[in-house]
């Protein structure tokens, strides 16, 4: 049994959303994430799971419902509040979204300019995060000039520079290799052993398989909450919106 | 080596107003400085006027009516003896000279030629009046007393004349400022429309931006900060093109050798005003752009 915290770090309430005029693609989402928690988000293409991490991430409402991330109903906050809670939200897109004028450096440095933070200090952080991703030696180059698993890397890297509470990947590991595959999921597992609750959307059953944590899984648009019993057999831990 | 040099978040060299809107700017600083320079100098123009008139009246003595020649010049000297005594006398007046015949010939060639038929018009005789500025003359009484000694002579303070003057340099004053104030306003919506444009072909980053968490006014700061560098660019352009025009006018002034219009006067003070339109137009397209980004911002999420 999940052991929820009274205030969790995401809640959604009955939400639903649809797009302009459009039919709901999202109904009656129900669920709570305790912090430190480790999700994978699964589901076929097309599932809602794009739409479901963008209203954790903040770029999206819902159209019905309540979502609240850090405890904050999202509908009630301001823009100010909107922006100093996406900062403690890393966030890894699926097209990478890399500002490809910039350097492999100033991609990542982004988050902590965006805060503010001193040169000096950014420039400690994002050698040192870079040697550790494996990239110091492409910290001058520009996205176009690097492979699509160095691109990923440097997307990974900013996504985590400021040390988030929050980690949302959008299938992170779909253009790399079992062993690189392998290497990002320990830079996940050990950010989420410091604390930073990650949930990753994957349509890899090698991943599901071989790392047992519980699933967000999307059908049609519904949520289920699947928990990993042992031998990789998994339970639905929601049933009609109940825990 | 790292290369840390920071860079523009937002890649302003890929798009157009990096040329659109020094272009425009260049332009508008253009016709502000001319402008500028023109309301200064009509200013300049006015007080000169005013200094020059105002230190100054002219009596008019008509020539006498009878009909014997003899007396009736007798009559006139009579008149510009008691009116020039009576000048002389009144204190603030520092010299009055009566105008000699030469003189007044020389105020009429003008109009009608040099023919000999002016020895044979009745012409008024004029005394040239000095005042003195520290001393506050009452002029209507002045006048009051010359038509009672003197009921030939009267007195021309040229305040009407000076006052249709000054309405005239004031509403030409007026225009220019309005004509500055659309500029202005010109330019502004110009900035606006650029930078509403730079929002749209930036948008795909600007929404990373917000989703790193960066504020409105983050990114608004930047699109100010390359408003600003473009706005003095152009305006510098702007004033190098305009000095020379400027010259240029003040030397065809200067040609007209006309009295009324005096040389086109720009003081050190007006030159330095005219040197910092560039600053203000580096500072209105930064503002201008800012508060833009921040209003077009408030509807994205």
């Amino acid at each position: 049994m999940l052991d929820f915290e009274d205030k969790p770090i995401i809640n959604f309430d009955n939400v639903g959303l649809r797009y302009g005029q459009g039919p709901e693609v999202l109904h009656d989402i129900k669920f709570s994430l305790p912090y430190g928690s480790f999700y994978f988000l699964t589901g076929h293409s097309g599932a809602g799971k794009s739409s479901l991490l963008n209203m954790i991430n903040l770029s999206l409402s819902p159209t019905r419902g309540k979502v609240k991330v850090f405890s904050k109903d999202i509908n009630k906050a301001n823009r100010n509040q909107l922006f100093m809670l996406r900062r403690q939200i890393g966030v890894v897109f699926q097209d990478f979204r890399l500002l490809n004028h910039l350097s492999t450096f100033d991609n990542v440095a982004l988050p902590l300019r965006v805060c503010g933070m001193g040169e000096q200090e950014i420039r400690r952080r994002v050698i040192e995060l870079l040697h550790w991703v494996g990239l110091e030696k492409r910290m001058n180059a520009k996205p176009l000039s690097l492979s699509g698993g160095e691109q990923q890397r440097v997307a990974i890297a900013r996504a985590v520079i400021n040390r988030p509470d929050l980690l949302l990947a959008d299938e992170p590991t779909g253009n790399v290799d079992s062993e690189i595959e392998d290497k990002l999921m320990k830079l996940f597992t050990g950010l989420n052993k410091r604390g930073t609750t990650v949930i990753i959307a994957t349509h890899s059953e090698r991943l599901i398989r071989d790392y047992n944590y519980p699933r967000l899984h999307l059908d049609a648009g519904k949520l289920r909450v699947l928990i990993p019993l042992q031998n990789g057999i998994t339970t639905n831990l929601m049933n009609n919106g109940r825990y | 080596m790292v290369d840390i040099r920071r860079k523009n978040e937002i890649p302003f060299e890929s798009d157009t107003s990096g040329f659109f809107l020094p272009l425009m700017v260049t332009l508008m600083v253009f016709l502000s400085a001319i402008t500028i320079a023109g309301v200064l100098s009509i200013n300049s123009m006015l007080s000169d006027w005013t200094k020059n008139i105002e230190g100054s009246l002219t009596v008019q003595i008509m020539p006498s009516t009878i009909k014997d020649e003899a007396k009736a010049k007798q009559k006139d000297q009579e008149q510009l003896e008691i009116t020039l005594k009576l000048l002389k006398n009144t204190k603030g007046i520092v010299k009055a000279t009566a105008l000699n015949q030469e003189e007044l010939n020389d105020l009429i060639i003008p109009w009608i030629g040099d023919s000999e038929i002016i020895e044979d018009l009745p012409i008024p005789q004029l005394i040239d009046v000095k005042l003195d500025d520290r001393y506050d003359l009452d002029i209507d009484k002045l006048a009051m007393t010359i038509s009672e000694q003197a009921p030939l002579a009267s007195l021309d303070s040229h305040r009407l004349w000076l006052k249709r003057l000054i309405s005239l340099g004031k509403g030409i004053e007026k225009l220019a400022i309005s004509i500055l104030l659309m500029v202005i306003f010109a330019t502004s919506v110009t900035i606006i429309y650029s930078t509403r444009t730079g929002i749209d072909v930036h948008k795909k980053i600007i929404e990373i931006l917000h989703l790193m968490g960066a504020k409105d006014c983050y990114i608004a700061q930047q699109f100010g900060r390359r408003n600003m560098y473009l706005g003095l660019c152009g305006g510098i352009f702007g004033l190098i093109l305009a000095i020379p025009a400027i010259a240029s006018v003040a030397y065809l002034v200067g040609n007209i050798e006309a009295g009324l219009i005096s040389e086109m006067k720009l003081h050190i003070a007006d030159w330095l005003l005219i040197i910092l339109i560039p600053i203000f137009s580096g500072l209105l397209a930064m503002i201008t752009a800012y508060y833009t980004v921040k209003n077009t911002l408030k509807r994205m999420l």
